[in-house]
């Protein structure tokens, strides 16, 4: 299997606190990688190491089989393209020159594809507005599409859809989508907004306290979110306790609603429950979501 | 290097920071220039005059160097510009040498229109030889001025920060100069009898080097029109440039940026 | 002190300065133009190239290589997507011709129970030869749409001598069947390869299995020290054109014959892929297949 950025135990303290705690991650190619995980967690501090912007204190990582010690890793980085925590674009200056910059600075012979690339990600009717006068959408937009001015074969997004309208997320996920099947661009993207993640990644890593807790792929994903039975019930009391004779995993939800984790007999269970007084008013199959997974996985909310 | 020296002076002859310092040092060189030509009992001549802005040069540079990189940092530009990077010096030096030919630049612009401009309005007294004489060691001074707040910003890191700390460390070479000057413009003799306030031997050595260390004193000479050690004002910038920009680089690469 | 020819000479200077910048700035965009472009073709990347100089003839010579890296690249990508889902579509035809197949043999093998007259046993036994050479050919089908993808090759080093004899043991029995006696010379030391085994092992009986099919009754086998194979039988019903197209796809020389062309094709494809070469000769009514590892 062919991995873009694999990270071993990487290791990052800021003043003794440890934002990043033996990370071990692996990025397939042509994926796209959904990197999931509270506020805090550590992403935008694995995102800030791997562009070098920082240097870990301890572990490895490699980007394209090019180890983070090794002076070829400029190579590596000239195939990436990254927007890490705000966009970094220069405010007094309008969208067509800050992308001009980068061209220089990346050292591009033609500047003729800028209305292009402005098109492909919807600015192309800015003109001479000054970035100051964007709004949060249009910017974010801009820092994508500096990311996108080297042809890159890596694209890192930090929390792309943060502060976007609704029409901004689908039009960024569209964006995405295309990116990686047409140009085969390989994307990481860090969020903590798990239903927008589920609609793009085919790979999920998720980090909690500057640990990867579990990686999977999207398929592994589903087969894991557990599907339950919602049971609307006259007593969810009563029917705890014949659960728990019948070793059943279940989860109280109200006084009438539970769900139940595992495949009933629902003629067994219905007798059962009308012996002790309790009517079923209705039963549900349901998928958990994907955010009860990740809180189990997480153990969120302490 | 190169691709970043490129769009690095693109971005500094659009760069706001840069214009408003230009236009404000030749408003200040105007303003110096009529108020010796009015408010003075006696004739100025024109070799006071043409380095007189230079007081004020140190506060407007660090107020222009420190604003144009902290955009940098403020903007996060400096982001994009470190993962292209081939290594991080490469940046630091890019910098380095921007802000000091912008310096440069304000220098030379302003000492031109002194010397051109008051040449109508003053008793012309300069030499050729003498003129460029100090407008090569003005340079020099320009390029420490620059590389000095270039260094500060970059191991700073946040715009607002440096903006204060060099203003303030600006401030205080100027008032610094104005000490050391006044130390060692004090004659031996005065009015026939020894002068107390005169400071002699290794006290006098220490002062006048501090004076000629320091830009702010380097530029009180040249206004002066006296420069005492000019090869040893230029041996002493020369290690003084390198230095600060290697200490700079080094330090610049080891730093963590957000 | 003579300054106009001072100042002029400072002038000079600098234009110097400035025109020997400017050639080290266009030789190093130079360079990174051959480098890059070496890499870019080659490499599986989205990257194009880029350079130091501003030079106005220098940026335009790189956008116009940009330009055609960008459409070569396109093409690329959509070879590699067509061979895919030609691939896939095979790999699917051959597994769905595989179902009626089965149950054409099925339906065979319950006719051969049934009373039958001596015309129909004779056309049952045609009917089943002609199917066994649509199995067989649905095999190769499949094998070869798996040979073409682009697999890993693992490589070990290995004894090729060793290889190669026991590959000649696994045909004892056909060989017997047929009554030839192969002759062999194999060197007494070991050949060692850095080559992927089953890829050897492929290549070695497809083009055993041929040479019996083809032979008129002998067959010998020669290896030299320096990993050069020569597989060589009496093959009359050949001639040197047909030699040479004997690792074309599908051609084969006895359409009648129970068989299909595609073993040899595979044995091209794997060895090449091993980074060796293999030929054909036909010489004196002989057809020696050469092997170079």
């Amino acid at each position: 299997m062919d991995y873009v950025l694999q990270t071993d135990g990487l290791k990052k303290n800021y003043k003794s606190v440890p934002a990043l705690d033996g990370l071990t991650m692996h990025v397939p190619k042509g994926s796209i990688y959904g990197f999931v995980g509270k506020n805090g967690a550590g992403k935008t501090t694995l995102l800030r190491l791997i562009c070098g912007l920082q240097n870990p204190s301890g572990g490895s990582f490699n980007l394209y089989g090019i180890s983070n010690d090794s002076k070829d890793i400029v190579n590596a980085r000239r195939r990436m393209g990254a927007v890490v925590e705000t966009p970094a674009i220069y405010t007094n200056m309008t969208a067509a020159e800050n992308l001009k910059q980068q061209y220089l600075i990346l050292g591009l012979p033609s500047c003729d594809d800028i209305p292009e690339l402005l098109k492909l990600v919807g600015l192309e009717n800015t003109g001479k507005k000054k970035v100051k006068n964007f709004s949060l959408g249009m910017k974010q937009r801009l820092g994508i599409a500096i990311a996108l001015a080297g042809n890159p074969d890596f694209l890192v997004l930090d929390e792309p859809v943060n502060g976007l309208d609704p029409q901004g997320i689908v039009e960024m996920r569209e964006m995405i989508l295309k990116l990686n099947r047409e140009k085969q661009i390989t994307v990481l993207i860090s969020s903590h907004i798990l239903d927008e993640l589920s609609r793009l990644a085919t790979h999920y890593g998720i980090i909690d306290r500057g640990r990867m807790v579990k990686e999977l792929s999207a398929e592994e994903l589903n087969a894991a979110c557990r599907k339950c039975v919602r049971m609307e019930v006259s007593n969810t009391s009563i029917l705890a306790r014949v659960l728990d004779n019948m070793n059943t995993e279940y989860k109280v939800i109200s006084e009438t609603i539970a769900d139940v984790f595992a495949r009933v007999n629902v003629t067994q269970l219905t007798v059962a429950l009308a012996n002790d007084n309790c009517e079923v008013l209705s039963m549900q199959e349901r998928d958990e979501s994907l955010e009860s997974y990740f809180i189990s996985l997480v153990g969120g909310g302490k | 290097m190169i691709k970043m020296l490129r769009a690095d002076f693109i971005r500094l002859r659009k760069s706001f920071a840069f214009r408003l310092s230009l236009i404000v040092m030749l408003a200040l060189t105007s303003a110096f220039m009529f108020i010796q030509a009015t408010a003075m009992d006696y004739t100025v001549p024109l070799s006071r005059v043409i380095f007189l802005p230079m007081s004020m040069y140190g506060l407007a540079m660090s107020a222009f160097v420190s604003a144009f990189i902290g955009t940098d940092f403020s903007d996060g530009f400096i982001r994009n510009k470190l993962l292209t990077a081939s290594c991080r010096s490469h940046y630091a030096i890019s910098q380095i040498i921007v802000c000091f030919t912008g310096c440069a630049i304000v220098y030379t612009v302003v000492t031109a229109f002194a010397a051109g401009v008051g040449q109508f309005f003053f008793e012309n007294d300069v030499k050729i030889t003498d003129f460029i004489r100090f407008f090569a060691l003005g340079f020099a001074m320009s390029i420490v001025t620059g590389c000095l707040f270039s260094v500060i910003t970059l191991i700073c890191g946040n715009k607002t920060h440096a903006i204060v700390l060099c203003m303030g460390l600006a401030f205080i070479m100027l008032v610094l100069a104005m000490h050391t000057n006044s130390i060692l413009v004090q004659t031996e003799y005065k009015d026939g009898a020894l002068n107390p306030k005169y400071v002699d031997g290794f006290r006098r050595g220490l002062n006048s080097i501090l004076h000629d260390i320091n830009p702010c004193g380097q530029a009180s000479q040249l206004s002066s029109w006296e420069v005492w050690h000019p090869i040893r004002m230029i041996l002493l910038d020369v290690p003084l440039i390198c230095g600060l920009s290697a200490l700079g680089c080094l330090l610049f690469s080891k730093k963590d940026i957000k | 002190m003579n300054y106009p020819l001072l100042i002029i000479i400072a002038i000079l200077i600098l234009v110097i300065i400035f025109l020997l910048s400017k050639i080290f700035v266009l030789r190093k965009s130079i360079k990174e133009i051959n480098h890059l472009f070496q890499d870019r073709l080659t490499a599986d990347t989205n990257t194009l190239i880029h350079i130091s100089s501003r030079d106005k003839y220098a940026l335009k010579l790189a956008s116009d290589i940009n330009e055609q890296l960008r459409l070569l690249r396109a093409e690329r990508h959509r070879f590699q997507q067509g061979d895919r889902e030609l691939k896939e579509a095979v790999t699917n035809l051959s597994h769905d011709l595989r179902t009626p197949l089965t149950a054409i043999n099925g339906y065979l093998d319950l006719l051969e129970k049934e009373d039958k007259s001596e015309t129909v046993e004779r056309y049952l036994f045609h009917i089943r030869n002609r199917t066994e050479a649509l199995t067989s050919l649905t095999e190769e089908l499949f094998r070869y749409s798996i040979v073409s993808s682009s697999q890993t090759i693992n490589c070990v080093r290995m004894n090729l001598v060793k290889v190669l004899e026991e590959n000649l043991v696994s045909f004892y029995g056909a060989m017997k069947e047929r009554n030839i006696e192969p002759e062999i010379s194999l060197p007494n030391s070991p050949v060692w390869r850095e080559l992927d085994i089953d890829a050897v092992n492929r290549i070695f009986s497809n083009i055993i299995g041929n040479a019996l099919k083809y032979s008129d009754g002998d067959l010998s086998v020669t290896m030299t020290e320096d990993s050069t194979i020569t597989f060589t039988n009496t093959a009359s019903n050949l001639d040197a054109i047909t030699a040479g197209r004997l690792f074309d796809r599908f051609y084969t020389v006895e359409a009648a014959r129970n068989s299909t062309g595609l073993g040899l094709s595979i044995a091209k494809v794997l060895v090449e892929r091993l980074g060796g070469g293999i030929v054909a000769n036909y010489v004196d009514g002989k057809l020696s297949i050469t092997i170079m590892f």
